[in-house]
């Protein structure tokens, strides 16, 4: 695969007007934050290293702050807590062998098993919307309500990642 | 150990960020950036206005703004000997609400009146059904708007017929409802009781009716916790008024002295 680089920024410039997009006119519930930009840490290489993970995390985020969303800082904070538990993650979930065998190169979906890749997504998102729920009802907190919110945000924001991680963001990166 | 370090201090850039919100939206290269924002978010406006009479919403904004100086214009008058010499205590500068978020516990609204117009960093935002917020950033064209609809955010409310008065807050889960605290534990407080701004901040001019009465409770054994559904239809948000209040200096001066 050639322009690695190349593809992550067009990604991730995609990724951030879709989340504009989805801002401005998905307002389904206000239970519900449809987040497709987490994606984009989901999908880096395994072994990239973890102090650039953090700072991508943070640049993505902060730009998501500042275009789609308005309080800069809230989905960075979540992003950055989720680059740094990635690798975690990655190696509770899949095997040494997948991690050690992508060198350098994109998490392919197709190179994971589906249960794996649903465990992967969850894992992720959970982090990611527990920091950010959190942050954001810190001055109102009302524990029925951000659980509600959180598990909400989890569920569904699994599904769409592990239906354009596999559609789209697959053949993208191959 | 340099990897955790790195991780803290993201976090606690962010965190510091999210705690003074607003403050990022305060700095001129925000100011810019709001200004090319505020260019498509205006244009994505007009197309939506002009599905929904943009003109005649136009034409009744103005005569708002133009009523709403009038009565505080006569109030201030009263039986005053004096009622030609008596200044507009405030005045009121319309705009257009180009861009409003909902859905989240910090929203905020993009209006299209700036420095250009008169409009400054912390002035209130209203409705003749309510209060809006207040402007946080402002640059040339374009200002940004603290919504009513954030849980940082309180105004000093009235209940209509005691004339008692608390902080009204947004009860950070639904668009329509707010809570009016500190209310005494003894007052008779009736549903569908009006409350309104009472004029004690120097944000907002008295007497704007904020919502109504739905019900109230005991808090802590000492005072009454109010709920109040609010009568400005947040999601139907088109124009809004930016108050100037003209005796605002004056009153920060003297309180500045006093201290």
């Amino acid at each position: 695969m050639k322009n690695v680089p190349l593809k992550y920024a067009t990604l991730g410039v995609l990724l951030i007007i879709c989340q504009i997009l989805l801002s401005e006119y998905v307002n389904i519930w206000p239970v519900l934050y449809i987040a497709i930009f987490p994606q984009f840490i989901i999908l880096l290489p395994p072994l990239l290293n973890r102090s650039l993970h953090m700072l991508i995390a943070f640049a993505l985020g902060m730009m998501v702050d500042i275009f789609a969303d308005g309080v800069p800082g809230l989905n960075a904070a979540a992003l950055v807590a989720m680059a740094y538990c990635r690798p975690f993650i990655l190696k509770l979930v899949l095997s040494r062998g997948v991690i050690e065998s992508s060198d350098n190169l994109p998490l392919l979906p197709r190179s994971v098993e589906p249960q794996k890749l649903a465990a992967l997504n969850a894992l992720m998102l959970t982090i990611f919307f527990t920091v950010y729920v959190l942050l954001d009802s810190a001055a109102s907190f009302t524990f029925w309500y951000t659980l509600l919110k959180i598990a909400v945000c989890i569920v569904v924001n699994t599904v769409i990642s592990l239906i354009c991680s596999s559609a789209l963001f697959e053949k993208y990166l191959r | 150990m340099g990897r955790f370090l790195l991780f803290v201090l993201l976090e606690s850039a962010c965190i510091y960020m999210v705690c003074n919100r607003g403050i990022v939206q305060r700095y001129r290269l925000m100011g810019k950036l709001r200004e090319v924002q505020g260019f498509f978010w205006e244009k994505h406006t007009s197309i939506k206005e002009y599905s929904s009479l943009g003109a005649a919403n136009e034409r009744i904004a103005l005569e708002n703004t133009a009523l709403m100086e009038q009565l505080y214009l006569e109030r201030e008058r009263g039986d005053s000997p004096f009622a030609d010499t008596v200044q507009h205590p405030f005045r009121f500068i319309k705009a257009k609400v180009v861009r409003n978020t909902l859905g989240t516990t910090h929203n905020y609204l993009i209006i299209d009146k700036g420095s250009n117009h008169g409009v400054e960093e912390d002035m209130g935002v209203v409705t003749p059904s309510g209060v809006v917020g207040i402007t946080r950033g402002v640059s040339e064209n374009y200002s940004y708007v603290l919504s009513f609809l954030n849980t940082s955010q309180q105004v000093s409310a009235k209940i209509g017929s005691s004339n008692t008065f608390g902080p009204l807050s947004w009860d950070g889960e639904r668009e329509n409802m707010a809570v009016l605290n500190e209310i005494p534990q003894h007052l008779d407080v009736k549903q569908q009781d009006t409350v309104y701004t009472s004029g004690y901040s120097s944000f907002y001019p008295p007497d704007i009716p904020l919502g109504v009465v739905t019900g109230s409770r005991v808090v802590n054994g000492v005072h009454l916790s109010v709920d109040v559904r609010l009568l400005q239809d947040f999601r139907s948000l088109g124009h809004v008024m930016v108050v100037k209040n003209n005796g605002r200096e004056e009153i920060e001066k003297l309180v500045r002295e006093v201290q």
